[in-house]
């Protein structure tokens, strides 16, 4: 018998020992584990989206929100307070405060 | 929607073409068909079962999250193209691992219980023919297994190791020689053409 043959013989004789675990099971299950999670994170970000979408397609004018502001400002002032027993300037202030607070003194 | 038996007789490539639309079924088939083998070319890469077996799965993982790393228009045969992730994957391990882990063959045999002397006599031959053959230089290693263990052509293995064919071919060369020598000097293959300790025949 050659040298060549022998050494052959001798790597064939080389063995792999089983795999110790069901390693197809595990790599099938993380592979659908990743899956699920992406398509959470791809779900998280659909929902974000569309509630951008929405916002932003929400045209409402500055002023338009400013003066919202004010009446309903005004509206809780006055039913907070009895401003009969109050002072104009007091009142007065109060009005531009609110005013200005929300935005709308540049319009005053 | 395709049912079971189909999928099951899909070709490789086919089931490639599957994966890279979602199909974990189809990824299922693939890992079925071929986690065995591909386990045994990474073992015979690192020689640790626990190491075969995380490149295994880190490969097969590394292909489910990006499938578009796999490119049919090249023509490639899936399993040709798969060697080359699984080696890679094995040679970067291996790198990063401490020099010192040899193969794990007596950590295993020493587990079972029964026929313990005559399984550990085997043992030892096989734990010196594994260290005998991670002697060799990484890459002679890597084109034995390609060649004479997963029964590539040598132009696959070429083209996996990144080499022209008379490269290869030199490289095989240097490893069966740097294997007989080694062999020979661990007594398991002897001078006058015969082999094996205490005239035993393997195969």
């Amino acid at each position: 018998m050659d040298d060549n043959k022998a050494l052959d013989d001798l790597l064939n004789a080389r063995r792999t020992p089983q795999m110790r675990s069901n390693l197809e099971y595990r790599i099938i299950e993380e592979a659908r584990n990743y899956s699920l999670t992406t398509a959470n994170h791809r779900g998280a970000a659909k929902r974000r989206s569309f509630f951008a979408l929405i916002w932003d397609g929400l045209l409402i004018p500055a002023p338009a929100v400013s003066l919202a502001a004010v009446l309903l400002i005004g509206a809780w002032v006055g039913l907070s307070f009895d401003v009969s027993q109050m002072a104009v300037q007091d009142i007065e202030s109060m009005y531009f405060n609110a005013s200005e607070m929300a935005g709308y003194g540049e319009f005053l | 929607m395709t049912s079971m038996p189909d999928i099951e007789n899909e070709t490789d490539e086919g089931l490639m073409t599957r994966v890279q639309n979602a199909e974990h079924e189809a990824f299922a088939v693939l890992v079925r068909r071929h986690t065995r083998m591909f386990y045994a070319a990474a073992y015979r890469v690192c020689s640790h079962q626990d190491l075969a077996e995380d490149i295994v799965q880190e490969a097969f993982l590394k292909l489910w999250r990006n499938p578009a790393l796999w490119d049919n228009a090249r023509g490639a045969k899936f399993t040709t193209w798969f060697y080359r992730v699984v080696t890679n994957q094995a040679i970067d391990v291996l790198r990063k691992q401490k020099p010192t882990k040899g193969s794990d063959v007596l950590e295993r045999i020493m587990d079972d219980k029964d026929d313990q002397q005559a399984q550990m006599e085997q043992a030892q031959e096989q734990d010196m023919l594994e260290n005998a053959i991670q002697s060799l230089p990484e890459r002679q290693r890597i084109a034995l297994n390609l060649c004479f263990y997963e029964g590539l052509s040598n132009k696959d293995a070429a083209d996996i190791l990144g080499v022209g064919l008379k490269a290869l071919e030199s490289l095989l060369m240097r490893a069966k020689a740097g294997l007989k020598d080694e062999l020979k000097r661990q007594g398991l293959l002897q001078d006058d053409n015969t082999y094996g300790k205490k005239g035993q025949s393997y195969g």
